[in-house]
């Protein structure tokens, strides 16, 4: 499974992307639905929103978590829940292991 | 481990021949054999191709020259007649790991952007500044073959004393855990960037056994001796292959191992093919030849048992 880089690189400079990820990837293997990601980030709903699914030109189709690949929407009774993808995973693993590489060379 | 060189080596010689598809296609790409059709000058060849990184075309040229692609005279060039078997074996077709394809792409394509400036952002190839590209490329598992052959030839276990000149980022950790508090793995890496992915990794796995040194491996003068010296796909990158070598017989134990993992030059034809994207890195010199190796110990005056394993795997132990 390939990983581009620069979708790694833009994660770790956009904070909020980077807070879902790494608290999906903490209750993993389990969803959760929009209003209990943004608490847990503390940011806004319609921005995690943005963050997750895409919202005008804020986080289009090309950097949303969910057009990446990185999250997955799981539908269940009318509600939408969201989890990370195997390919997420992998990519938080590797923005872990290069936070101190980013934090000092970009 | 029969399986795992033959792995190695038929994964190896596949990365030659996907080289050499992609470098015809960036012939064709940018009009390059339209414009040898007769035997022109050098430069006006170089002109006339539309490129701004005239110093990567005429790498390209040269590098068709060494193919036999075209021919080149004294400051003329004209192309030839050129043929090109790819070939999959189906017996050996099972060996065939599929990770290496999309990376191997993805440098295929930087050609491109290097075209336009050799500076361009879409260009990972440096070891400092794209040290997670190269990261990924350390962690294919064509990597890990050639990570679990070395563990196995050299026996590595708690209590030995284990030395990796051009360590990356991942070996630390994949041939650090077979080591434990009782032995010891230095590996030596000249980027900072990749020692410090190897630092993160190693500061996660708790392996206080394993030290990283930001050193270039030219450079190097350990007092410690070694059990197992290990070399694996860096002597690409050194203009000095007998200084290397030595250094690594000198700090091993009587009857310690150096082992070293190379496409040798000898062993894979056409491999001119992939040096043209390697050289994508700044310190690419070429991939070493085994006889150089060799040479490089006689010259020394060492005493040594050399075994070859494969086409890629030289074990030289130090009597």
């Amino acid at each position: 499974m390939f990983i581009d880089p620069f979708i790694i690189r833009s994660i770790n400079r956009s904070e909020l992307r980077k807070r879902i990820l790494l608290y999906l990837n903490e209750i993993y293997p389990n969803a959760t639905y929009l209003a209990e990601i943004a608490r847990v980030v503390k940011s806004d709903p319609s921005n995690v929103k943005g963050a997750l699914v895409g919202l005008g030109n804020r986080y289009n189709g090309y950097s949303s978590l969910v057009s990446l690949g990185l999250v997955e929407i799981i539908e269940d009774s009318g509600f939408k829940y969201y989890r990370l993808s195997e390919y997420g995973k992998k990519v938080v693993e590797l923005l872990r292991s290069y936070h101190t590489y980013y934090n000092k060379f970009m | 481990m029969n399986s795992s060189i033959k792995k190695l080596d038929i994964n190896l010689a596949m990365i030659v021949q996907l080289s050499m598809l992609h470098l015809i296609q960036i012939g064709l790409k940018y009009g390059v054999f339209r414009e040898l059709t007769t035997k022109r000058h050098y430069s006006d060849v170089l002109t006339a191709i539309p490129v701004r990184n005239k110093p990567l075309l005429k790498s390209l040229l040269d590098t068709y020259s060494k193919l036999g692609i075209l021919e080149k005279g004294v400051n003329e060039l004209v192309g030839s007649d050129f043929s090109y078997i790819l070939a999959l074996n189906s017996a050996d077709n099972k060996y065939l790991l599929p990770d290496w394809v999309p990376l191997f792409e993805e440098i295929y394509k930087m050609v491109d952007y290097a075209f336009i400036s050799p500076q361009h952002p879409k260009i990972l190839m440096d070891f400092d500044k794209d040290a997670d590209f190269w990261d990924m490329r350390l962690a294919l598992e064509l990597n890990n073959v050639y990570r679990r052959i070395i563990v196995s030839i050299g026996e590595i276990k708690d209590e030995m004393r284990v030395l990796d000149l051009g360590c990356g980022s991942i070996s630390p950790v994949e041939i650090g855990k077979f080591l434990g508090p009782n032995g010891e793995y230095v590996g030596v890496d000249f980027s900072p960037g990749i020692i410090s992915i190897a630092k993160q990794r190693i500061q996660n796995s708790g392996f206080d056994w394993v030290t990283l040194k930001e050193v270039d491996i030219k450079a190097i003068r350990p007092k410690t001796r070694y059990d197992i010296v290990i070399i694996s796909f860096v002597l690409e990158y050194v203009d000095n292959i007998q200084k290397v070598v030595k250094n690594a017989m000198e700090v091993l134990e009587e009857k310690g191992k150096l082992i070293i993992v190379e496409p040798f030059r000898e062993n894979y034809p056409n491999i001119e093919a992939w040096e043209f994207f390697e050289r994508l890195t700044r310190e690419f010199v070429e991939f070493p030849k085994k006889s150089s190796i060799i040479e490089s110990l006689e010259n020394d005056g060492y005493t040594y048992r050399v075994q070859e394993l494969g086409k890629s795997i030289l074990i030289i132990e130090k009597l």
